[in-house]
């Protein structure tokens, strides 16, 4: 019997995904990449709606080093020396603005203008200035790019944290690192494309983190970001169990492949082919993973220049050498999480031991990047969620510093960002943005600029609706890219 | 590749000159996915006042031109606008989207065929149409569907799969858990007619049938079991799923189900129970943060509720509304702050600092129970011994957040859906596009209940009967099983999915009846074999040419792993479990997590009631695609990764069930070749082939050979888990089972159903 037209056309359609779908492979292959790489998987069950690289990239690949409670900037990034003369004195409300505070000083009776007492020096040959909380950046200066004028929508954590990795206050959303496995796929055989890693801060309390920062979201599963631990196996489950060592892993793993083999050759199901790859990879990993984590081979010299806390497993310091050692291995997005700058309280205690921790290690990973030639193709990013405000919170005890979703800044280094410069200007007070500014949509925008891809083409077809890390938003901001 | 496409052009230029382009099946798609944004209903986006969607727009005359002119290529604007060469003309904007040249010859088909626009088909009633008469194939109505589109594109039914593949297959599919042993062999030896309809009517009677079903709402109703933001501390919401287990094993109709949990408070005279099932529009997460607004966050709470009814009931994406008139479908900004007022009205706070258990409004679990057994207390025991029995008491009837119009709050419209930007005020209402509101009722949230299973309202019924069809064939008639509205993918059997709505309702939302007429179709009991053609002409299956064969859930995957070892502990309902999880999980990400892991039998109960903590999820049940439950999931991914062979070979929870099943398989017989077959047999429910035995008990004899050589491993191995095996079984052999066990347990035959 002949088909219908209307099956037609359903089958023609399917034919035409097919079609496109390997266009898209050969024609990412040229730019030496495998496209929408599904090692780490199947191809989803929800359609085929990737973006591409739309043009030859400047990244290769991302270290992001999120810094969660939200650093203050100025006493970090945004000096502003004219500011002491009005220590103590109220904020004054042509600068407060309409800006809504958050519960915690919304009801504080005042608020004092309270400039940083840390100084600020001038670094390198661009004559960036940092804080003297950051020596050791100072010392990379010439490879930074300060923005100081970052600012977001949310004023707590969790919305805020929510939105700069999903582009959304709530959750449900796709992360950042997802979005770029979904859209360009992996570049390792061995190894996820999104790989994740937290530490705690030297600092007191600190604001919890939740899985759902690195999950995909509604995009396919195997998308999430798959967080590599500080103790115990580094992958969940990746270790077998006592008793039961490589050689019978590998023994029994030849009787399931064996007798899945077989099962496929009566059911020719090809999910079944597909789980026997799995299970392959699954053992190359246990290989791969263990080799990627023991650092015993880097030499001296090298583990000096991430500070002293690179033997503490777990430290962020740590995760900075591993963060090298995977984009090496062409792991594509690497995320560390720091937990510790939530400074309501205690700030002179507080601010300068988050330092201590970070400010080597990141100085060093960059260090570490461009001599083996790495820190061009890499596209290093600093901050957090939010800054603080410049005036005291609880001014009268050991003060620190409320949540300031208005301006806040981040640190850029390498995959094409313009070294040794600064963008974006703040006012007096470092409270409103008066010149540049960024939203966190155009961050995520150039971000994924970087990578080769067009913001506006990374779509995802959830609910009937097509859904952009950037939204409808984000400007790529060109200004500060080489 | 060239062949492909020279086939592809041919025929899509022979079936677009035959004259039967749809608007709905064939214009809609391309017009949703490119044109809508700019010139659909939202007003706000809308450019040079065009709407596509709506004919009156799309006819009417703009200076001098018509953007269609039916019939009428040359007077069709449109036309011009996509063909044309000229960038600053062209529709789409070249830089925004593009259209396939199959897309454009669509659109300009149907314009030349009189551009006849269709309401969309989901917002339409549905009806039974005449059953389709082909062949004789299928054991009943279903079946009359899926052979006439199979015809179409010239494919056969497979055969029915054998009866072990079955129970199996419909055992997982109704209970959670595969069948014993023991079932398995009644069914085989049943050889009287109606057997197979016996073991559907014993499965659906089964307690464990409401287990299976409460997982799959779950989802939909975010259920958790903490609060979900900062410190995240736990909840005790767990008397609701109880009520949901209930409700699915007492077959309560869907129509009632849905009015107690919606609008239950407000039934005349309610009952506790009837009370209790509002919990499901306070399952949302509560704010802990220190700081938090408590009003911004009151706010989402309420939005949350009027997102997840509409997923949830309707099959809809509320949500776009909630900023804007919503782009595609027929809702505007006003009525979603119609809907919003519905929910508005309980006495509750946007923000709770380290907020544990219940907030208010609240119930206490069981208060007649509970007052009594007090009574009791009180008079039976002294101090610390009534403390102690009253904190017990206290733990199995906690209090459980449920809804109350306590306190009738004005709502208004929120300007991009912003909390503190007030607009005009609204009041109470329904959706004007799908279904009647009914008259001379008190608009609240029964009315509203009422209105979504009235019968004549054309999405309640086609949702869930398209979400039950993808629980039991994998993937729904309409794919996006989220979404019926405009967007929705095109349907693989509309009518089929007009009759079973229609009948849904006809027999009283009888959820066990429509189940049993899905697995009980001479579709579903097909073999899952499948070949080339039916690869390539029917990848997903969504034609059904062979049975269904779909990885299990992460859920069923652990019950399945317990009830093989014989850990699995039966009881049904009460409070959540803390299960084996990695050392360190929360200490990784806060500083003040402290694990204390349940021992004992509270370990093996089902997955159900491993508690769910919502910033951190369980590693292994992420890596099979439960979701975390913070917002509303209608329908979940289904991913195979090599994360998941690392969990199935290496989770201790995996590694018990594999060692207490080997002790099993241990005990059954002295013969090691009796002893595989037995395994292999109860895990699949078939008799092993010769060769599948002799490579199991080949693998048996190497590792036991590597245990003996090093019986330290084997004591290693077998010190996995909390559980003990019996020290008289020689140690060796057992271990060297317990690799057997493990890969019985890693077949893709047992991942699947």
């Amino acid at each position: 019997m002949r088909p219908k037209r209307n099956n037609l056309i359903d089958l023609l359609l399917k034919q035409d995904a097919l079609n496109r779908r390997k266009f898209l492979h050969s024609s990412a292959n040229g730019l030496g990449t495998i496209l929408l790489g599904s090692l780490l998987g199947q191809e989803d069950s929800y359609g085929f709606h990737a973006g591409k690289p739309n043009f030859i990239p400047k990244a290769k690949r991302v270290i992001y080093l999120f810094q969660s409670g939200g650093p203050s900037q100025m006493d970090l990034f945004d000096p502003k020396p004219g500011l002491e003369k009005h220590r103590g004195k109220e904020l004054p409300n042509s600068i407060r603005g309409k800006q809504r505070l958050t519960g915690m000083t919304a009801n504080q009776k005042t608020l004092p203008v309270t400039p940083t007492k840390y100084s600020f020096s001038t670094y390198g040959q661009s004559g960036l200035e940092l804080s003297e909380l950051l020596p050791n950046l100072g010392g990379v200066a010439d490879e930074l790019c300060i923005v100081r004028s970052i600012h977001s929508e949310a004023i707590n954590h969790d919305p805020a944290i929510t939105f700069l990795q999903t582009g959304f206050q709530l959750s449900g959303r796709p992360s950042i690192g997802s979005w770029v496995s979904y859209g360009l796929g992996s570049i390792n055989r061995d190894l996820p494309s999104y790989v994740v890693m937290t530490s705690r801060g030297g600092s007191g309390d600190a604001q919890p983190l939740y899985s759902r920062l690195w999950s995909s979201g509604f995009l396919p599963t195997q998308h999430s970001g798959v967080k590599f631990r500080n103790t115990g196996d580094p992958v969940y489950y990746l270790s077998n169990p006592d008793g039961i060592n490589r050689e019978m892993r590998r023994d029994m793993l030849d009787d399931v492949a064996q007798l899945n083999r077989r099962n496929f050759g009566i059911l020719n199901d090809p999910q079944i082919q597909s789980r026997i790859a799995q299970y392959e990879m699954a053992f190359r990993m246990q290989s791969s993973v263990p080799e990627l984590s023991d650092v015993s081979d880097e030499p001296e010299h090298v583990l000096n220049l991430y500070g002293p806390d690179v033997k503490k497993p777990g430290s962020f310091s740590a995760n900075c050498l591993l963060a090298r050692r995977l984009i090496e291995r062409d792991v594509r997005f690497v995320q560390l999480f720091h937990m510790g700058w939530d400074h309501h309280s205690n700030l002179s205690r507080d601010l300068p031991r988050q330092c201590r921790d970070t400010d080597h290690p990141t100085a060093g990973l960059i260090s570490d990047l461009k001599q083996r030639g790495l820190l061009d193709e890499t596209l290093i990013i600093w901050g957090g969620e939010f800054g603080r405000t410049i005036y005291a919170q609880s001014p009268e005890k050991n003060g620190g510093r409320d949540h300031h979703p208005r301006c806040f800044s981040y640190m850029l280094a390498g995959g094409g960002v313009k070294a040794g410069s600064v963008y974006g200007e703040t006012d007096d007070y470092s409270y409103n943005i008066v010149r540049d500014p960024v939203h966190v949509h155009d961050l995520n925008a150039t971000i994924l600029n970087q990578l080769g891809i067009d913001h506006e083409n990374l779509v995802f077809k959830f609910q009937g609706r097509q859904y952009r890390l950037t939204d409808v938003h984000g400007r790529i901001i060109n200004d500060i890219l080489t | 590749m060239i062949r492909i496409l020279l086939t592809f052009l041919f025929y899509s230029l022979v079936s677009l000159s035959r004259g039967e382009v749809k608007y709905n099946k064939d214009v809609l798609p391309i017009l949703a996915d490119k044109c809508f944004s700019c010139h659909g209903a939202d007003q706000v986006k809308r450019k040079a006042n065009l709407r596509l969607d709506d004919k009156n727009s799309a006819y009417a005359m703009r200076d001098g031109v018509q953007a269609i002119l039916p019939g009428s290529i040359k007077g069709s604007e449109m036309i011009n606008r996509i063909f044309t060469t000229d960038k600053s003309e062209a529709m789409p904007p070249p830089d925004e989207v593009a259209l396939s040249s199959l897309e454009k010859a669509t659109l300009k088909q149907w314009i030349i065929e009189g551009a006849r626009y269709e309401k969309h088909w989901a917002f339409q009633s549905h009806s039974k149409s005449k059953l389709p008469s082909v062949g004789n194939w299928g054991r009943n109505e279903i079946d009359r569907f899926i052979l006439r589109r199979m015809t179409e594109v010239d494919l056969s039914p497979q055969k029915r799969a054998e009866r072990e593949v079955l129970i199996r297959r419909v055992t997982l599919d109704l209970t959670g858990l595969p069948p014993s042993l023991e079932e398995v062999d009644r069914f085989l030896e049943d050889t009287k007619p109606g057997a197979y309809e016996r073991v559907i009517d014993r499965l659906l009677e089964s307690p464990r049938y409401g287990e299976r079903m409460a997982v799959w709402w779950l989802d939909g109703a975010r259920y958790g079991d903490s609060h979900g933001y900062d410190n995240d501390l736990e909840n005790s919401q767990w008397p609701w799923r109880n009520w949901i287990i209930e409700a699915f094993n007492q077959n309560m109709p869907y129509s009632q189900f849905t009015i107690e949990q919606l609008a239950g408070d407000l039934l005349p005279n309610p009952t506790e129970s009837q009370v209790l099932a509002t919990g499901f529009n306070r399952n949302h997460r509560i704010n802990t943060e220190g700081g938090a607004l408590d009003d911004e966050w009151r706010t989402e709470y309420v939005i949350d509720r009027v997102q997840t009814m509409g997923s949830v009931w309707m099959g809809i994406t509320l949500s776009c509304a909630r900023c804007h008139d919503h782009k595609y479908d027929p809702i505007s900004q006003k009525e979603f702050y119609q809907l919003f007022a519905l929910f508005n009205n309980l006495d509750e706070k946007g923000f709770i600092n380290n907020l544990r258990g219940s907030a208010e409004p609240r119930m206490r679990y069981k208060k007649t129970q509970f007052d009594s057994r007090k009574k009791q207390i009180e008079s039976k025991f002294e101090n610390a011994q009534r403390k102690a029995a009253i904190d017990q008491l206290e733990a199995e009837h906690p209090f459980v957040m449920i809804m109350q119009d306590n306190k009738i709050r004005k709502s208004f419209i929120l300007n991009r859906g912003q909390y503190d930007s007030i607009g005009d005020q609204v009041y109470p209402g329904l959706l004007s596009a799908f279904s009647k509101t009914p008259k001379n009722i008190p608009m609240n949230r029964l009315a509203l209940a009422r209105w979504l299973t009235d019968g004549k309202h054309p999405l309640t019924a086609r949702v869930v009967v398209n979400r039950l069809w993808e629980q039991v064939f994998g993937v729904g008639i309409v794919k996006s099983s989220e979404n019926l509205g405009v967007q929705a993918d095109w349907p693989s059997h509309p009518k089929l999915l007009d009759w079973l709505a229609s009948d849904f309702v006809e027999n009283g939302w009888n959820v066990k009846r429509l189940l049993k007429q899905m697995v009980i179709s001479s579709a579903y009991q097909q073999s899952a074999n499948t070949d080339a053609r039916r690869q390539r002409i029917d990848p997903e299956n969504r034609l059904l040419s062979r049975g269904p064969r779909i990885r299990l859930t992460a859920e069923m995957l652990r019950d399945q792993a317990l009830f093989f070892s014989g850990l699995m502990v039966e009881k049904h309902g009460g409070p959540s479990m803390w299960v084996y999880q990695p050392a360190g999980l929360w200490r990784e990400v806060e500083k003040r997590g402290t694990f204390a892991q349940d021992h004992g039998e509270k370990l093996y109960r089902r997955s159900l009631y491993s508690r769910i903590r919502r910033t951190v999820a369980h590693p292994s049940m992420l890596l099979f695609d439960a979701p975390s439950r913070e917002v509303c999931t209608v329908r979940r991914a289904n991913t195979n990764t090599p994360l998941q062979a690392l969990a199935l070979m290496n989770e201790v929870t995996y590694v018990e069930a594999s060692k207490k099943f080997a002790e099993q398989i241990m005990n059954h017989s002295a013969n090691s070749s009796d002893r595989i077959a037995w395994a292999f047999r109860s895990a699949t429910a078939r008799v092993p082939e010769k060769y599948e035995l002799e490579l199991l008990v080949n693998g048996y004899e190497r590792r036991l050979a590597m245990f003996n050589a090093k019986p330290d491993s084997a004591k290693k191995l077998l010190g996995q888990g909390e559980s003990l095996v019996d020290p008289n079984l020689n140690q060796v052999e057992l271990a060297a089972l317990v690799t057997v066990a493990s890969v019985i347990l890693n077949l893709d035959e047992l991942i699947n159903k």
